[in-house]
């Protein structure tokens, strides 16, 4: 075990030696603090205006989801594919360490800097919420918030999972974050483009189950968690894990 | 695939087969799956060759990918014999079974999934209670929200407000989310949504169609039925002219208008947020929604309107000023049956007989017909044959020679100067009373005077014939499209109270109007003898009343002119209907309630003699008043607790604006009391009020011009007069002008060992009320709501339920910057300073 948590440490100490993390970390900020001034305009708002589902509001735009496709990609390109490019994979696939062991400390490292990008946004809870500090109540429902951030926890994980996995397949890095991007594609764009197809037919079930923005648009960010998205995020992810281990482990009898 | 280094450049080209082949295949189905279903394109190719050759195209490529596979598989076999070969097939077998896993369970989680509702309210879930009765209903259920993108149905004219622009998408919003849930259920619950924005909605409903005929058509062939195949759902989204959710199961639609569902509170809303406003929608729960589907096959409900004659009816489309014919396309709309009970007998030309009757307005007409034809056959018997004569002569005076006219006619010349062509007949007359004449022999000038003259009566007599022809034809064509089914039997029933309880034995809900006074500043009235029904209808009434069924009673004021309007018949008595409802507590005065800004149309008139051009505008009446007004005796506690009715109108009132609200303007209304408690006279029971007119108005018991041609004057009644202190005494409004409660009916209706029946009952102070081609939105809610009330249908009156509004954060504007910039640019430059401190601390190791 010890082993594995070395490597997490490595790996997610890497993150921060970079300026990189930094600037993405800022550049996804500055849009979900430009979608949080958007939102609280709307629930600041007089007359009839506003949003039902502030969380939901923020996440919803296509904005939101193009600046979301780049992360996952920008976070996972380095992680197989730098190693393979410079030959140090040789020597971690050599180290007192299986190969399930070396994929999930990389995804554990990656989802843990994946989270702390998100943990500053925690800061915008008190508008979202309309905390009350003398009474320390909510004016706001707290559940969506509290959904709207298992989503993209979950939904986080997925990606990571598929962009580690094209990252174990090719060497090249900006290779490994176009062709992530690509994949996080199939999973973005029937949220925001819908071929007219009947409203009950299997192949609007079928887009409707992939589309994540749609997901967030209908549940997460309204305070429901619908077991369908749970059942495609968790199975999408852990196939992708699975298949990144094959993947490493292919090298050994290739 | 394998990856041989050792392939040469056939293996290549082959392998580069398959790909296109491959290729192919996702062309081909792109082709397919654009052109199939289409009947027509504007191509050199029509779609179904198109489409064949997409099928081709797509055979043809899966053919070249299996053959360049077939080249493959020696070399995969090759392979997997190996050891590292033996290696890679078992993880192969590995990749395939866990994405055979991933995709079962995503198979199996597309259809089999649970929605957890997290949310505070639980707005997402619907009752237990309705969720099991959900479950236990069989059979499926179409549910189609149809989303027109109008404000409501109460939309109207006049200018939208911005809450009118901003609620209908929430409330779109809102109904989709609701139909969703029923989605939840399962196959069972089909929901659909239907934008009109869509371009494909038309498509969409003629698709719904076909099915909808379909389905029957197989159902025939396998119950060897001959249903009609009829499509009940597409219709009735093609003719709804508002956002409306259909139910459809066993091929009966129910409907349900959006704003049934949730309502906007304007007042709310302008006043929310101390002033600043938010929108503020009045949520009716899933009640009214899960009612349509439990119900779906619920009775129509049945109305009845009693009046006196053919002109008052529902059915009559003509006479403007009296019909009530747009009630009626309303509450058809709303899924009533209507019919009209005619309780006078008319006579052949239309007028009313003293006769008491209890027909259908078809019957009436039927009878009407019945005794116009045979008048009508003499005419045109008669016409024939004068129009035969005139005919023969004209033929004798165009074809006979002048020595043959001459045996029948001569030209007289009497002593007195008259002259002219006679016949030898009226000679012979002349004779025979010895009148001195002279004759000459008639000429050719004669001749064609004559002609002239019997070819313009034969015209005349012609083109009158072809008039009598037409209109007994139109009759008869009439008569044979009425409903007289009942007719012959009921002739053979002399009682009229037998006949009218009959036709009511079928009526859910009875309507009994009086319109009264059409306009008062001009005289414009209805005498009340007119609308007096004779005892044994009255017994009728009753009998529907002890039977528990409800009835409305829209009861014009009574007062009259001394100089009254003539005689349209009836007796000169009042009838027994209002001691009958005084005998049920209700109490209505012989006042007309005017308002202040009537005077001025009453002066106008005073000076014109003639037509007034003035249309006075009065103010709507009232939904919302504060406990105890209009009550005489204010120190009495007049009951509490608010009308159904009245609420579901507030609601309505608060939705639609001031302006909408205008249209219930009711000039010349009555008031109509329910007694609180006999020991206090100046009492009503405020709970049975749903319609009060305003503080600006009075109650007069002489509301025209007087002989002096002086308008009416408000004159309270003075201290010492018996009727200060009661529900009599003349006084500024408000004035209760509609009631509707439920009322145990008094013993002395029923035999000593029955047990009082309860019965709903209204009664508006205006027998007006609801009279039009068509009606204004605000009236068809309001006499929907009193109808639905009054049947026992409480559930689809709107109600102050629970509210919903966006959800607001109360900043200063401070604290709006901070949050601003702190955010916004804040946030992130903290994280550029954080990583470019990171890349200085990294340079300078």
């Amino acid at each position: 075990m010890r082993p594995t948590l070395s490597l997490i440490r490595r790996e997610f100490a890497a993150y921060f030696l970079s300026p990189i993390a930094y600037l993405v970390i800022a550049v996804f900020l500055a849009v979900m603090g430009h979608r949080f001034y958007l939102t609280m305009e709307q629930l600041t708002a007089s007359g009839p205006r506003g949003v039902s589902y502030p969380m939901q509001f923020m996440v919803s735009d296509l904005l939101f989801w193009l600046v979301f496709m780049f992360i996952p990609p920008l976070l996972t390109m380095r992680l197989f594919a730098e190693e393979r490019s410079s030959g140090t994979l040789e020597m971690l696939l050599t180290a007192p360490l299986r190969d399930w062991q070396i994929v999930f400390a990389k995804f554990v490292a990656c989802f843990g800097f994946y989270i702390l990008m998100w943990l500053p946004t925690l800061l915008y809870l008190p508008v979202l919420l309309d905390w009350q500090w003398g009474t320390t109540q909510c004016g706001i429902d707290p559940w969506p918030v509290a959904t709207t951030y298992l989503g993209l926890a979950l939904a986080g994980a997925m990606f990571l999972a598929l962009g580690i996995l094209v990252s174990s397949l090719v060497t090249s890095q900006l290779l490994a974050a176009l062709l992530a991007f690509f994949v996080g594609l199939l999973f973005i764009v029937p949220g925001n483009w819908r071929p007219e197809v009947d409203t009950h037919s299997v192949l609007d079930q079928v887009l409707f189950y992939i589309a994540v923005p749609t997901h967030f648009k209908q549940n997460f960010g309204r305070g429901l968690i619908d077991a369908r998205q749970l059942a495609l995020y968790g199975s999408v992810a852990i196939l992708s894990l699975f298949l990144t281990v094959r993947s490493l482990e292919s090298r050994r009898w290739r | 695939m394998a990856v041989n280094k050792g392939s040469n450049a056939a293996h290549m080209l082959l392998r580069l087969f398959g790909l296109t082949g491959l290729f192919v295949v996702a062309a081909g189905g792109l082709v397919w799956y654009a052109f199939h279903g289409i009947d027509h394109v504007e191509m050199m190719f029509r779609p179904e060759e198109i489409v064949q050759c997409a099928a081709y195209a797509v055979a043809g490529g899966l053919g070249a990918f299996a053959f360049a596979l077939l080249f493959e598989l020696p070399g995969f076999f090759g392979m997997m014999s190996s050891r590292r070969g033996a290696v890679g097939g078992s993880v192969f077998v590995q990749i395939v079974m866990a994405l055979v896993l991933v995709g079962g369970i995503n198979a199996f989680a597309l259809s089999h999934f649970t929605r957890f509702d997290m949310t505070w309210d639980h707005a997402f879930t619907l009752k237990p209670e309705l969720r099991e009765q959900l479950a236990n209903l069989r059979g499926d259920t179409d549910i189609v929200v149809v989303q027109r993108n109008l404000a409501s149905g109460l939309a109207g004219g006049g200018m939208p407000d911005r809450y009118d622009i901003a609620a209908p998408k929430k409330i779109i919003e809102k109904v989709k989310d609701l139909a969703e849930q029923f989605s939840d259920f399962g196959q069972r619950f089909r929901v659909q949504v239907f934008d009109i924005q869509d371009d494909d909605f038309d498509k969409k409903v003629k698709a719904l169609g076909a099915a909808e005929k379909k389905a029957t058509a197989d159902k025939n062939k396998a119950t060897n039925r001959k249903d009609p195949e009829e499509s009940p759902l597409a219709d009735a989204i093609e003719s709804s002219t508002e956002n409306s959710i259909f139910f459809k199961a066993n091929g009966t639609v129910q409907r349900l208008a959006f704003h049934d569902v949730y309502q906007t509170d304007k007042v709310a809303s302008a006043l929310a947020q101390n002033g600043q406003g938010n929108l503020v929608l009045n949520f009716q729960g899933t009640e009214p929604f899960a009612r349509k589907i439990l119900n779906i096959e619920e009775k129509k409900p049945r109305l009845a309107l009693a009046v006196v004659h053919p002109a008052l009816s529902m059915t009559s489309p003509e006479h403007e000023m009296l019909t009530m014919n747009g009630a009626k396309k309303y509450l058809e709309k709303q899924g009533f049956l209507c019919k009209d009970i005619l309780l006078r007998k008319q006579d052949g030309d239309g007028g009313l007989s003293q006769e008491a009757a209890a027909v259908t307005f078809d019957e009436n007409r039927f009878e009407q017909i019945e005794e116009s034809l045979p008048s009508l056959e003499e005419h045109i018997a008669e016409g024939d044959k004068t129009y035969a004569v005139a005919k023969a002569q004209l033929e004798a005076w165009k074809t006979q020679t002048l020595a043959e006219l001459d045996k029948t006619y001569a030209y007289l010349k009497l002593p007195n100067g008259q002259e002219g062509v006679a016949t030898r007949k009226t000679l012979a007359e002349l004779d025979h009373r010895k009148i001195p004449y002279k004759t000459i022999p008639v000429d050719e000038d004669d001749r064609k005077n004559e002609v002239l003259l019997y070819s313009r009566d034969s015209a005349v007599l012609e083109r009158a014939l072809q008039e009598y022809r037409k209109e007994r034809d139109t009759l008869v064509k009439e008569r044979a499209t009425l409903n007289v089914d009942e007719l012959a039997e009921k002739r053979r029933i002399a009682d009229v109270e037998a006949k009218i309880k009959r036709m009511l034995a079928d009526t859910d809900l009875l309507v009994v109007p009086r319109f009264t006074i059409f306009h008062l500043p001009s005289g414009q009235m209805i005498p009340n003898k007119v609308h007096k029904i004779d005892d044994a209808q009255l017994r009728a009434i009753k009998a529907f009343l002890k039977e528990g069924k409800p009835v409305l009673f829209l009861l014009g004021p009574t007062n009259e002119k001394r100089d009254a309007p003539p005689d349209f018949g009836g007796g000169g008595d009042d009838d027994g209907l209002e001691p009958m409802l005084a005998e049920l507590g209700f109490r209505l005065p012989k006042q007309t309630i005017l308002y202040n800004v009537e005077v001025k149309e009453f002066n106008e008139r005073k000076r014109s003699i003639g037509f007034s051009e003035r249309k006075t505008d009065v103010p709507p009446p009232l939904v919302d008043w504060d406990v105890g007004a209009g009550q005489v005796n204010k120190k009495r506690d007049a009951g509490t607790g608010a009308n159904s009715i009245r609420v579901s109108l507030d609601l309505l009132a608060k939705s639609i604006g001031d302006k909408l609200m205008k249209d219930l303007q009711i000039r010349h209304a009555r008031p109509v009391y329910v007694e609180a408690d006999a020991t206090s006279p100046g009492n009503f029971d405020e709970a049975a009020v749903f319609l009060m007119v305003g503080p600006d108005t009075w109650n007069e018991s002489s509301p025209f011009l007087n002989e002096k041609r002086e308008p009416p004057r408000y004159t309270p009644t003075k201290e010492g007069d018996k009727a200060k202190g009661s529900l009599d005494e003349v006084r500024r409004g408000p004035f209760p002008i509609a009631v509707a409660v439920e009322k145990t009916l008094p013993k002395s209706w029923f035999e000593e060992n029955e047990k009082p029946a309860t019965a709903r009952i209204g009664v508006v102070g205006n027998g007006g009320v609801f009279v039009g081609p068509t009606l204004s939105p605000i009236k068809e809610k309001m006499l929907l709501d009193v109808c639905n009330w009054l049947l026992g249908r409480d559930d689809l009156l709107a109600k102050r339920q629970d509210t919903w509004s966006f959800p607001r954060v109360n900043l200063t504007e401070p604290e709006k910057k901070l949050w601003q910039w702190g955010t916004l640019p804040g946030l992130p430059l903290a994280f550029l300073y954080l990583g470019l401190f990171v890349w200085f601390v990294r340079r300078l190791r």
